[in-house]
């Protein structure tokens, strides 16, 4: 008899270990919905681009009561941990009255948004039902910078205003970056203004095709040696990463090569639902899908985890003996997308994971290699 | 802590169970300094289920000893430490029965 109310969530060991044993018993305990894929900017390297044109207008997505019917079956079937993206989110009218449903259900919401449509009535219910984080993309650091990639004049300003409309809100914010062609010049800057702000900072190094696999995108793609090298200038990254690794190396964290075609913890763990109410495994794996509104939620989760289940690869290749799955940002998504397999990943991924190994400084640990059949 | 008071579960706050985990999930800015959620163990959750707004602090007590293998000493002990707990956390509000 020793009740005890724990008050340490949040440790990394801890969502480690809790994210285990959702993979293992195939528990959606972290998810996405994508409200929209409208968009009041039109960014050089958006990977729903093509969506953007297609969906001017709200025909093609959810209603309100569909969308609160796929966070109660994701509730139901276990998700704690969800994020309401886009396209741009708060670009529905109804954008309120989706995320307090998802917040009354018990879910610890984030919301990823341009921070350029932020009224007072966002600003009124993320008071009162405190969002886990509004993390915001930074485009550039300068006006001319941030208005060619999004294609939208005023962007820059607006945006700034949006953050600090935010901060003056009390809300935990964050911000992040794609590296890219056109602002990796700037990706400094915009470190030094989350510092001067008191923000959490991130970038991502990895432009990814759009979701119908047009690979204009990658055209804003750095080399990717100085991706690597700015992602791992962000020290907070290169010391989240060391932590990763030793939760890896002392056995705590699974993930090693095997025959599975994804090992996120993808189609296991997590899901991600499209405005449309379709399920995937995650946002960049829209070739496998199913409906959430019928049958449901909980027969989507167990198709897709059941597809995932059965993505195996057995070629042998380059992943089947690399050890640098962490390192290189190994995506089954990825390899859907561009149409490669593990037998033969992208060259750009590789040399991801080589520069990252001699950044920090250690490799990942030699795990059993993977033996085709 | 006083017998008889009685306590029950904050408006604001959801349980969820997950993952063989009980998660209890402060949803409004006003509770619980914005600590984002909670877990208790097992006993901590059949606990939580009995703090109904009609049971008092002594028939909790009373529960346990009946429930658990435990002195009606050390069930005072460890369910008051509880209740401290997640009156501090804002969890849980108390209103005094006036037959203590």
């Amino acid at each position: 008899m020793d009740p005890e109310c724990g008050l340490d969530f949040g440790s990394v060991p801890y969502v480690v270990d809790l994210f285990k044993r959702a993979r293992r018993e195939r528990v959606p305990l972290s998810g996405t919905l994508d409200l929209t894929y409208r968009c009041n900017f039109r960014c050089v390297h958006c990977y729903v681009g093509h969506l953007v044109q297609q969906a001017r207008s709200e025909s093609g997505e959810l209603d309100t009561g569909q969308m609160v019917r796929v966070l109660n079956g994701a509730a139901d079937a276990g998700c704690m941990f969800l994020l309401l993206s886009g396209g741009e989110p708060l670009l529905r009218e109804d954008f309120v009255q989706v995320y307090t449903a998802a917040r009354r259900l018990g879910m610890l919401v984030t919301v990823f948004t341009n921070a350029s449509l932020l009224n007072e009535e966002h600003l009124e219910v993320f008071g009162e039902y405190p969002p886990r984080m509004v993390e915001v993309t930074l485009y550039g650091a300068s006006s001319a910078t941030y208005e060619r990639i999004t294609g939208t004049r005023g962007s820059f300003a607006t945006v700034h205003n949006g953050i600090e409309r935010l901060l003056g809100a009390g809300l935990s914010v964050g911000l992040k970056s794609m590296v890219l062609r056109d602002n990796v010049h700037e990706i400094s800057a915009m470190a030094r203004l989350a510092q001067d702000l008191g923000l959490p900072y991130r970038v991502d190094p990895l432009v990814t095709p759009r979701l119908d696999g047009d690979c204009r995108p990658l055209a804003q793609r750095v080399e990717p040696e100085l991706a690597a090298e700015v992602e791992f200038g962000i020290e907070r990254q290169a010391s989240a990463m060391a932590q990763v690794l030793e939760l890896r190396r002392t056995g705590r964290l699974e993930g090693a090569p095997s025959d599975r075609l994804f090992r996120c913890g993808a189609g296991q763990a997590s899901f991600h639902v499209g405005p449309a109410g379709f399920m995937h495994p995650c946002l960049i794996s829209p070739g496998i899908a199913c409906d959430t509104l019928t049958p449901g939620f909980a027969e989507a989760w167990k198709t897709i985890t059941a597809a995932v289940d059965r993505a195996t690869w057995t070629d042998p290749g380059r992943c089947a003996t690399c050890h640098r799955a962490l390192l290189c940002g190994y995506c089954a998504g990825l390899f859907l997308l561009e149409g490669v397999s593990p037998a033969e990943p992208p060259e750009y991924l590789c040399r991801l994971g080589e520069r990252k190994a001699q950044l920090i400084g250690v490799d990942e640990p030699e795990v059993a290699v993977v033996t085709a059949t | 802590m006083a017998e008889g008071v009685i306590f029950r579960v904050a408006d604001a706050v959801v349980r969820r169970d997950v993952a063989g985990e009980t998660f209890l999930v402060p949803i409004r800015g006003h509770v619980a300094d914005l600590q984002e959620l909670f877990i208790v163990n097992e006993v901590g959750a059949w606990l939580w289920d009995r703090l109904d707004g009609r049971r008092r602090v002594d028939d909790l007590v009373a529960d346990v000893v009946s429930e658990f293998e435990v002195s009606e000493q050390q069930a005072k002990k460890d369910v008051s430490l509880f209740l401290r707990q997640l009156t501090d956390a804002g969890l849980i509000e108390s209103e005094d029965s006036g037959k203590a």
